[in-house]
C-alpha cells in the first residue's frame, strides 16, 4: 500500500501525540483529582468497585448517583488492559486519545462542512492542530483531565456524523455515532460543557432557517430528530437513573443541584467576581488572562513567561480570522458561505458566553441567571471554553482556506508561521499539565503507585468486610487522600481511592460527608481532643477501621489538602483515643490499619443475620421475632431503600459469620453482580415502607412488626416457632438500581434494532 | 403637493418631531435614569473638599479624608469617583472603614465597613448611610480608612485624586408636600442633573431616537460623493473619540453610534467586509496597546469590537439572503475615505 502525503503527516502527528504523555509525565501515572483518573489505568478495579451501582460511596457517605456511564469504556479499556498489561502505556494512550481522535474527526468535519475545499488538506490539517493544541484546550481540559476532556473528540465526531447523515441519508453515520456515543458515554455527563457548545449553535440556528427552504428545514428536523433520539435512547442505561431522582424527589442529585436555591444564589456573585476578562485573549486563541492573575492560577506563569512575550505572534490568528471574513465570499460556494455565516454567528454567541464581561452584555448574562438551570454556567469561563475553541477553530480553518487561496505565493509562509505559533503556544503543555501541586513548592502530581500501598489495599480487600467504612487519617479538608510516589516526593492527591482498590469505602475528609455537619464536627473534635464525641460519630457512621497514612511529604501535609491546625492534633493521642487495636502495618511502616474503639455493624437489630450481596442488595434474616423491633441501617437516609419479604425463609445463605455486634451477626459476603429476579422488584410490593424514617438523616430506620407480617403475608413467608415467634427473611434493596437495568435493556434493544436496520438497509441499497 | 401642505410637512419634520424627541430625552432622563432615582438630588463637590489621600495604594491605617458643606437636607450618600479601576489584589480582601460626622462633633454619626472587593472595577462607589434630615449648610467630615491594606490587597488610587459628589434623598411626601416645594425640588433636580456631565452621558440612551432621526434626516439630504466619505469618516471618528475620551461605556452612546454606523451601511451600501476590516484594525491596535501596557482603552475596545462583530454578522446574513449590491467594500474603503475627502 502506498501512503500518500496526507496519511503520512497524520500518522506522524498521531505518533507524536501518543508520545506526548511520555514527554509530559516521564513514565509516571497522571492520577488524582475529582475523578481520580484511575479509570484509565485501573479500569477493572474501577468497574468492579465504583461504577456498577446507583448507591455510590467512593470516599463519601452513601449517596444516590448514576455512575454507570463509565461502564462501556471501562469494559473496553479492561479488555485492552488485559492485552497490554502495562498501566503506563494504558493510561498514556487514554491521555492521548481525545487529542488523536479530535485531530482526525476535526479534519473529517471540515471535509463535510466545506466539501469543495477538501483538497486543501494542509490548511485543514493546520486548523485541526489549532484546535487540539490550543492553550484553551491545555488549560481547560488537559490540565484537569476530567471526562469532559473527551468532548475534544466527541464534538467534531458527532457533528461530522450528523452532517454526513444530513448530506447522504446513509444510516451508517447514525450507527457509527451511536457506537461512539455508547463507548464514550462518560463524557455526556459533562452536560454543562456540552450545552456550552449546543447553546451558541442553537442560538445561531435561525441563520440557517433564513437561508433554507421549507422542504430543507423539514428534512433537517426529521433527520435531527432521528439522530438525537437514537443517540439519547442509546444512553438510557444511565440517563434513566440520572433523571429519575428528579421525579422521585431525591435531592442528592445533580438535577436538583442546578435548580436548588442555594446553588442559584451563587450565580451572580460568582459571575461578577470572575467576569473580568475581555474578548481579546480568546480571539488570540488564548485563555482569559485577567482571571488567571486575579486568582493566582498556574496559568498566570504561562502568561508571564510565554504568552505576554509572544502576544504579537498570535496576531496571525486575527489576521486569518479577519482575512477569512473579507475573502470567504470569493472562495466558498453558496452552501459553504452559508455554513460559514452560521458558524460566525455561533462564534459571536460563544465569544460572549465565554467572556461575559462585555459592557452592557454582562448584565444580559446576569439576567439569564434567572432561567432555571442556567446557574450551571456560573463558571462560564470553564463551561463554554471547549465549545468556544471548537467553533473558533472551524472559523479559523475556513479563514486559512480563504487566505491561502487569495495569496498563493505566500501560502507556504502563512502556513509555516501559523504552525509555528500553534506549536509555540503548545510548548506550555508540560509545565501546565505536569505542574507543581497547588500550594506546594516542588511536589508534582505524577506517580507510580507503590506496591506497599497496593499490598495494603489487598489486605483490606481480603480481611475487611465491604459493609464497613474506614476513616483515613490525616483527615483532609475535602475528600482527598494522598499516596506518595515510590521513589520521589511526588504524590497522588485526589478522591481517596481506597474503595476502588479494596472495595471498602473510606471517609477521608470533611467533604466525604456530603456537606453534613458531621464532617466539620470530626475536625473540630480532633482539635479539641474530644475523642468521646469522635467515637460517637464514627459509630453512628459505621466507621469501624482507621487507616493511617504516615508517608505524606511535609509540603503536602501543609498544602490546601489539609487543615494545618487539625493536622497538629492527629498524633498518637488521637490514634489511642479512637482505636482499639492495630491490625496491620505495611512492609515499610507507611500505612497502618487499626480497628475502631466502638465497632458497629452496617445493619443492626435483635437476632438479625445479614449478608451483603452487593452495594444495593442485602439478605436479612430475623430469628425469633416476637414483638415490634427496630432495624437500623447505618448509611445516609434514602427513602428508596426497600424491604422485600422472601418466601420460605431459611438461613442457608449464611455459612460463615464474620462479625457479631450486639445481637446482629454479619455473614461472609458473597458478591453477585445481579440476579434476574431483581428485575421484578419494581412490581413487587415492599414491606414496612410506612415505618421507614430517619432521626437525623444518618441512618435508615424501620420498625419490624411480626404481627403485621402474620396479618398481611401468606404463611410461606415466615416460619412460626413454638413460642409463637417467627423467623423471617427479607431482601433489602436499593430500588433506583432498577432504572439502570431497565435502561440497559432499552439501550441494547436500540442497538440491536439499529444493527438490524443497518443490515437490511445496506442490503437494500446494494440490490438497488 | 400643494405649497401650503409642503410647508406644513416641513414644519412637522424639521421642528415638531425633533422637539417631541427632545422632550422625550429631557423627561425620560429625569425619570428613568438608572443610576440616580428621581427622588435623589446629586451635587458635584469641589476636588478641594478631599483634604487628604495617599498617592497610590491605600495601605493599612492610611485614609482618605474629606470635608464638605451639605447643599441640602437629607444627605444620604457620598460618592467617591476614581480615575482608574480599583484593582483588588490577590492576598485576600482589605476592609475599608467608612465614617462620617458633623464638623466639630466628637462622635462619628455613622460607621460602617466595606470589603475592598465590592469596589473592584467600579469607577464610582456610593458610600450610603441613613439620611440626615437637617443637613443643609452644615459641614461634614468623612473618612475612609484601610484596616488591613497590604501591598497585595489594598485598593489602588494610582491615577490621582478621587472625585467627590454628595446625594440627598427626598421622600415622596416631602416632594409633594406643597406646590412651592415641588417646584423648588424640580428646579434643583433639573439644574443639578443637566449640569452633570455623567448624567448627560448616561441620558444619551434617551437621545437615541432623536439622534437616529437627525442622522436619517440629514443623510437623506446629502447627495454627492464627498458627503459619503464625510459621513462614514464622522462615524469612525466619533467611535474613536468615544474610545479615547470616555473610559466608562455609556449604553446610549453605544446605541447612537452603532445606529449611525448602520445608517451609513444602509445609505452608502457598505459591505460587511468594511465592518470586519474596521474590527480587525481595532483588534490590531488593541494588541499593540496591550503589548505596551496601555490598558486604559481595553474596556471600550472590548465593547466596540464585539458590537462591530455583531453588526458585521448581521450585515453578512442580510447579504447572503438578499445579495444586495454594494458600493463600498474592503478594497475601495480607504480610497473612498481619503480621495473623496479630497
Amino acid at each position: 500500500m502506498r501512503l500518500n502525503f496526507k496519511t503520512i503527516i497524520n500518522l506522524v502527528t498521531i505518533i507524536l501525540l501518543l508520545a506526548l504523555p511520555y514527554y509530559i509525565f516521564n513514565g509516571k501515572l497522571f492520577l488524582g483529582g475529582d475523578d481520580t483518573r484511575l479509570l484509565y489505568s485501573y479500569p477493572f478495579e474501577y468497574f468492579k468497585n465504583s461504577s456498577f451501582y446507583s448507591w455510590y460511596s467512593v470516599s463519601t457517605i452513601g449517596i444516590n448517583a448514576s455512575n454507570q456511564y463509565t461502564l462501556p469504556f471501562l469494559g473496553f479499556w479492561s479488555a485492552i488492559d488485559s492485552i497490554l498489561k502495562n498501566k503506563v502505556i494504558l493510561s498514556y494512550t487514554a491521555f492521548s486519545m481525545p487529542l488523536v481522535l479530535g485531530l482526525i474527526y476535526f479534519q473529517k468535519l471540515m471535509g463535510v462542512l466545506f466539501p469543495e475545499k477538501k483538497s486543501n488538506f494542509i490548511e485543514i490539517y493546520i486548523g485541526s492542530l489549532f484546535y487540539v493544541l490550543s492553550p484553551i484546550v491545555i488549560f481547560d481540559l488537559l490540565f484537569i483531565y476530567l471526562t469532559s476532556t473527551w468532548l475534544l473528540c466527541m464534538f467534531p465526531a458527532l457533528l461530522y456524523y450528523f452532517i454526513s447523515y444530513l448530506r447522504t441519508s446513509n444510516f451508517i453515520n447514525v450507527y457509527k455515532a451511536l457506537i461512539l456515543s455508547m463507548l464514550f458515554s462518560f463524557c455526556f455527563i459533562a452536560i454543562p460543557w456540552i450545552l456550552g457548545l449546543a447553546l451558541p449553535l442553537i442560538l445561531a440556528s435561525p441563520v440557517l432557517l433564513v437561508f433554507s427552504k421549507k422542504k430543507d428545514i423539514l428534512t433537517f428536523i426529521k433527520k435531527a430528530f432521528i439522530f438525537v433520539v437514537l443517540l439519547a435512547i442509546s444512553q438510557s442505561y444511565w440517563l434513566f437513573a440520572f433523571f429519575a431522582p428528579y421525579f422521585i424527589r431525591d435531592n442528592s442529585n445533580f438535577v436538583f443541584n442546578v435548580i436548588a436555591k442555594s446553588y442559584t444564589d451563587t450565580f451572580t456573585p460568582t459571575v461578577v467576581s470572575t467576569a473580568v476578562g475581555t474578548i481579546l485573549y480568546p480571539i488570540l486563541g488564548l485563555f482569559h488572562r485577567q482571571i488567571a492573575f486575579d486568582y493566582e492560577w498556574k496559568l498566570k506563569e504561562q502568561f508571564i513567561y510565554l504568552f505576554d512575550k509572544t502576544l504579537f505572534l498570535n496576531l496571525i490568528f486575527i489576521a486569518v480570522l479577519i482575512g477569512g471574513l473579507l475573502l470567504f465570499k470569493k472562495y466558498f460556494n453558496k452552501e459553504g458561505r452559508r455554513i460559514y455565516t452560521y458558524f460566525l454567528t455561533a462564534f459571536i454567541f460563544s465569544l460572549f458566553f465565554f467572556t461575559v464581561n462585555i459592557g452592557p452584555f454582562k448584565d444580559l448574562f446576569l439576567y439569564m441567571g434567572k432561567i432555571p438551570g442556567f446557574v450551571m454556567f456560573r463558571n462560564f469561563y470553564d463551561k463554554f471554553a471547549p465549545g468556544y475553541i471548537f467553533i473558533y477553530s472551524i472559523l479559523i480553518t475556513a479563514g486559512l482556506l480563504a487566505v491561502s487561496n487569495e495569496l498563493p505565493k505566500y501560502r507556504k509562509a502563512i502556513n509555516i508561521l501559523f504552525i509555528f505559533v500553534v506549536l509555540l503556544n503548545f510548548t506550555s503543555v508540560k509545565s501546565t499539565v505536569n505542574s507543581v501541586l497547588w500550594t506546594t513548592k516542588n511536589v508534582y502530581r505524577v506517580i507510580t503507585i507503590p506496591q506497599e500501598y497496593l499490598d495494603m489495599m489487598n489486605f483490606i480487600h481480603n480481611n475487611v468486610s465491604s459493609s464497613n467504612t474506614i476513616l483515613t487519617l490525616p483527615y483532609g479538608s475535602s475528600l482527598y487522600s494522598v499516596i506518595k510516589d515510590t521513589n520521589s516526593n511526588n504524590v497522588y492527591l485526589g478522591v481517596s481511592p481506597v474503595k476502588i482498590f479494596s472495595g471498602v469505602n473510606d471517609i477521608s475528609g470533611t467533604l466525604s460527608f456530603n456537606y453534613d455537619p458531621d464532617g466539620q464536627k470530626i475536625q473540630d473534635d480532633i482539635t479539641s481532643r474530644n475523642y468521646k464525641d469522635i467515637n460517637k460519630t464514627l459509630f453512628k457512621r459505621n466507621i469501624n477501621y482507621v487507616f493511617v497514612n504516615k508517608n505524606i511529604p511535609d509540603q503536602v501535609i501543609h498544602s490546601y489538602a489539609f487543615d494545618n491546625n487539625t493536622v497538629k492534633y492527629e498524633d498518637e493521642g488521637l490514634i489511642k483515643g479512637i482505636t482499639s487495636k492495630k491490625i496491620k502495618t505495611s512492609s515499610n511502616n507507611s500505612y497502618i490499619l487499626y480497628e475502631a474503639k466502638n465497632k458497629n455493624s452496617y445493619l443492626l437489630s435483635k437476632n438479625l443475620y445479614f449478608k451483603k450481596i452487593n452495594p444495593v442488595k442485602y439478605i436479612l434474616y430475623f430469628k425469633n421475632l416476637k414483638s415490634k423491633q427496630e432495624l437500623k441501617m447505618f448509611d445516609s437516609y434514602n427513602s428508596n431503600w426497600k424491604i422485600y419479604p422472601v418466601k420460605y425463609p431459611n438461613m442457608s445463605f449464611c455459612n460463615n459469620v464474620v462479625s457479631s455486634v450486639k445481637n446482629t451477626k454479619e455473614c461472609k459476603e458473597e458478591f453477585s453482580l445481579l440476579t434476574l429476579d431483581e428485575l421484578l422488584y419494581f412490581f413487587k410490593k415492599p414491606i414496612f415502607s410506612n415505618t421507614h424514617a430517619s432521626k437525623d438523616g444518618t441512618t435508615n430506620d424501620w420498625l419490624i412488626d411480626p404481627s403485621y407480617i402474620k396479618k398481611t403475608l401468606p404463611n410461606n413467608y415466615y416460619t412460626v416457632k413454638k413460642d409463637g415467634s417467627i423467623d423471617v427473611e427479607f431482601i433489602l434493596y436499593y430500588r433506583p438500581q432498577l432504572y439502570f437495568y431497565y435502561g440497559i435493556i432499552i439501550s441494547l434493544l436500540n442497538l440491536i434494532a439499529c444493527t438490524i436496520f443497518l443490515f437490511f438497509s445496506s442490503r437494500y441499497a446494494k440490490k438497488k | 403637493m400643494p405649497k401650503r401642505n409642503k410647508k406644513s410637512y416641513g414644519i412637522i419634520f424639521t421642528i415638531i418631531i425633533p422637539v417631541i424627541l427632545l422632550l422625550f430625552w429631557f423627561f425620560a432622563s429625569l425619570f428613568f435614569n438608572n443610576k440616580i432615582s428621581f427622588s435623589v438630588i446629586q451635587y458635584s463637590e469641589s476636588a478641594r473638599d478631599i483634604k487628604s489621600y495617599p498617592s497610590g495604594l491605600l495601605l493599612k491605617d492610611k485614609s482618605i479624608i474629606g470635608e464638605f458643606k451639605a447643599n441640602d437636607n437629607n444627605l444620604g450618600i457620598i460618592n467617591l469617583g476614581f480615575k482608574n479601576f480599583i484593582e483588588r489584589g490577590s492576598g485576600g480582601e482589605d476592609v475599608l472603614l467608612f465614617r462620617i460626622k458633623e464638623k466639630g462633633q466628637k462622635d462619628w454619626k455613622y460607621i460602617n465597613t466595606y470589603r475592598s472587593g465590592s469596589l473592584d472595577r467600579q469607577l464610582e462607589y456610593p458610600f450610603g448611610f441613613p439620611s440626615i434630615p437637617d443637613s443643609k449648610d452644615k459641614t461634614y467630615v468623612f473618612e475612609i480608612k484601610s484596616l488591613y491594606g497590604t501591598p497585595n490587597n489594598s485598593i489602588n488610587l494610582t491615577d490621582g485624586k478621587p472625585t467627590l459628589s454628595t446625594a440627598y434623598q427626598f421622600s415622596k411626601g416631602e416632594i409633594l408636600g406643597s406646590k412651592k416645594i415641588l417646584v423648588g425640588f424640580l428646579y434643583k433636580k433639573i439644574e443639578t442633573s443637566f449640569t452633570n456631565i455623567d448624567f448627560l452621558l448616561r441620558s444619551l440612551i434617551f437621545l437615541a431616537p432623536l439622534a437616529v432621526y437627525v442622522f436619517v434626516y440629514f443623510l437623506s439630504k446629502l447627495k454627492n460623493k464627498s458627503s459619503r466619505s464625510l459621513s462614514i469618516g464622522m462615524a469612525i471618528i466619533l467611535i474613536v473619540l468615544d474610545i479615547l475620551l470616555l473610559k466608562e461605556y455609556y449604553v446610549g452612546i453605544l446605541i447612537v453610534l452603532s445606529i449611525l454606523w448602520i445608517i451609513n451601511i444602509h445609505k452608502f451600501k457598505i459591505e460587511s467586509s468594511v465592518t470586519f476590516l474596521t474590527t480587525g484594525i481595532m483588534i490590531m491596535v488593541w494588541v499593540i496597546l496591550t503589548m505596551f501596557g496601555m490598558l486604559d482603552y481595553q474596556g471600550k475596545l472590548n465593547v466596540w469590537i464585539f458590537t462591530l462583530f455583531i453588526v458585521g454578522a448581521a450585515q453578512l446574513i442580510f447579504e447572503e439572503k438578499y445579495s444586495p449590491k454594494s458600493e463600498v467594500n474592503y478594497k475601495n474603503f480607504f480610497k473612498i475615505l481619503i480621495k473623496e475627502n479630497g
